[in-house]
């Protein structure tokens, strides 16, 4: 395992309310300086002139149809001259920006990192071309094949797969997102009656609600933490796994060559992200941490993909993810509660944000801070983020000062 | 962010030219096969992702297999490429006989016929029309007992 200069703590979070719904009266840079300075301020003493490095992630150029943005959000936030590093990473790109925000502070050369992720999919180019071009465009554009299909395939894939002939999970899954979603002031979903459950037991009930808006987080070495917050929150592990966007690699023939992660049988994995399983590996290495140690944990829900996360993390076996949400692990006072900001399905989905939203929700749980919907003695919390469909693939682990390691208890 | 109706301005990707470039692909179900470890792709690859040779051949893959899984969508979809009429909208992975998936269309099939295990056979078909007019042809499956 590599050294590193630094570890890093996680000392302000900001995000927009409500990212499910379009907001015409904001524009990109109203929503990215609502989150950013909410973030900062969250940093007691630390002001806007103090970051000296920052990250921001949007679904893609050709979707917000603003280019070069690194000078344009330096200019916005009134940091410039430091330096803003882009990503276009689909739905994962806040997650891979807090990625790369912690190899800017572990590494030593920047001190306090601003990481933002956006999206604002309601001004520009049409959804049906936004999530067309989502896709490898060399492989199959010209097919005229969209995401959902991407997801929906995998998802019928799993379910039949693993022997789950009724929507069951989809209601169990839904319905608890949808009860934590009613606890989270800034969900999209709060203040909204709540659905029954009989009436979620349908493969339509685990859809994204769609719209716009930006979460953000300012990073410091965690020698410096103590500077800007009393509840530190560490970033003990990250990791980002890439692989291909064509749908049938996923189904029937995961293309990763010998690099294939080590123990696992190409046969039994089917129906799983083999790029997510790799990505947990490495964070869990990152943070000398085991599934048994996660308290709870954010995974990106879009049709049956929230089961199939929860295996690849090792928080249910292969096959037992969809019955993890019928047993009622995911609630607040479950086996491992799942989503407790909402999740995509009642917290709202601003595709760049996401990774970041997650992020942000287990940042207030390692607080204390989540009121209603608080996971009791929450110590380590996992963030599992999804771009394109399953190319990208994050895991964030955080901890909190009470986290003690296997090893060292 | 609805999927419109009508035909509205395209980002567009798929140039004429691009089109042209991938015909092999579309119209034979032309990929490549490694000259160092012999394992074959669809798409055709410009590197293995097996091996990371770059000593690639065109490989011509079987026109027949069997559908591995299917989704059907009562939604009008991809209307900007002119599939708005399509409806529903089918996609499939299909695993060819020689063991590449393909994620692919099929049609003219009863939508109850278009289930994981059904064999498949390639056809040629129009699928819309480029940027500068021209049709564009390339592959979808039918199912065939
Ligand atoms: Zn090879």
């Amino acid at each position: 395992m590599s050294e590193f200069k630094h570890k890093v703590a996680i000392v302000g979070i900001g995000s927009t309310a409500r990212p499910g719904n379009i907001h015409p009266t904001k524009t990109w840079k109203d929503l990215v300086a609502d989150a950013a300075y909410e973030a900062i301020e969250d940093a007691k003493g630390m002001s806007p002139r103090d970051i000296d490095g920052a990250v921001i992630a949007y679904h893609g150029e050709g979707v917000n149809e603003q280019g070069g943005i690194g000078g344009s959000v330096a200019d916005l936030l009134g940091i410039a001259p430091a330096p803003v590093f882009p990503h276009c990473m689909n739905c994962a790109g806040g997650a891979v920006a807090l990625n790369t925000g912690w190899d800017m502070v572990a590494s030593g050369k920047y001190k306090r990192v601003l990481v933002m992720g956006f999206d604002k999919e309601g001004d520009n180019i049409n959804y049906t071309e936004n999530i067309n071009i989502s896709f490898d465009t060399e492989y199959d554009y010209v097919f005229g094949f969209r995401h959902r299909d991407g997801f929906e395939l995998m998802s019928n894939y799993y379910m039949q797969h693993y022997g789950y002939t009724d929507y069951k999970a989809y209601g169990a899954h839904s319905w608890q997102c949808h009860w934590y979603g009613r606890r989270n002031p800034k969900a999209t979903t709060y203040g909204k009656p709540m659905p029954a459950r009989e009436s979620l037991e349908h493969p339509g009930s685990c859809y994204s609600i769609m719209g716009e808006g930006c979460a953000a987080a300012v990073l410091v070495p965690a020698e410096d933490a103590r500077l800007y917050t009393d509840k530190p929150v560490y970033l003990d592990g990250i990791a980002l796994a890439t692989t291909s966007h064509y749908i049938a690699h996923r189904i029937g023939e995961p293309p990763m060559g010998p690099a294939f992660p080590a123990g696992l049988v190409r046969e039994e994995t089917y129906g799983q992200s083999v790029a997510l399983i790799a990505a947990a590996r490495k964070a869990y290495e990152m943070a000398r941490i085991t599934a048994k140690d996660i308290d709870l944990a954010q995974v990106y829900d879009l049709c049956a993909g929230a089961f199939w996360q929860v295996e690849d993390l090792g928080i249910a076996e292969f096959g037992k993810g969809a019955q993890f949400f019928i047993d009622g692990g995911a609630a607040v006072d479950g086996r491992c509660p799942i989503n407790t900001y909402g999740g995509n399905i009642a917290y709202g989905h601003a595709s760049g944000a996401d990774g970041l939203n997650q992020v942000v929700e287990n940042v207030i749980q390692l607080r204390g801070d989540a009121g209603e919907r608080q996971v009791k003695d929450a110590k380590c919390a996992v963030a599992s983020c999804v771009g394109s469909a399953y190319a990208h693939l994050t895991v964030a682990v955080l901890t909190n000062g009470k986290f003690q390691r296997g090893e060292e208890v | 962010m609805s999927e419109f109706q009508e035909q509205i301005y395209r980002h567009t990707t798929a140039s004429a030219t691009r089109s042209w470039r991938e015909r092999r692909g579309r119209y034979l179900l032309e990929g490549t096969r490694c000259k160092k470890c012999g394992a074959i792709h669809f798409p055709r690859r410009t590197v293995c992702s097996t091996c990371n040779s770059r000593e690639l051949e065109p490989c011509r893959h079987p026109a027949t297999g069997v559908i591995l899984e299917a989704n059907i969508c009562w939604q009008a979809t991809g209307v900007h490429f002119g599939y708005g009429e399509n409806i529903p909208r089918i996609s499939t992975v299909i695993q060819l006989d020689d063991g590449v998936c393909v994620l692919a269309e099929v049609t003219e099939t009863p939508v109850e016929q278009i289930v994981p295990g059904a064999r498949v056979e390639m056809v040629l078909r129009k699928l819309h029309r480029e940027g500068n007019s021209t049709w564009m042809y390339g592959y979808k499956f039918v199912v065939v007992s």
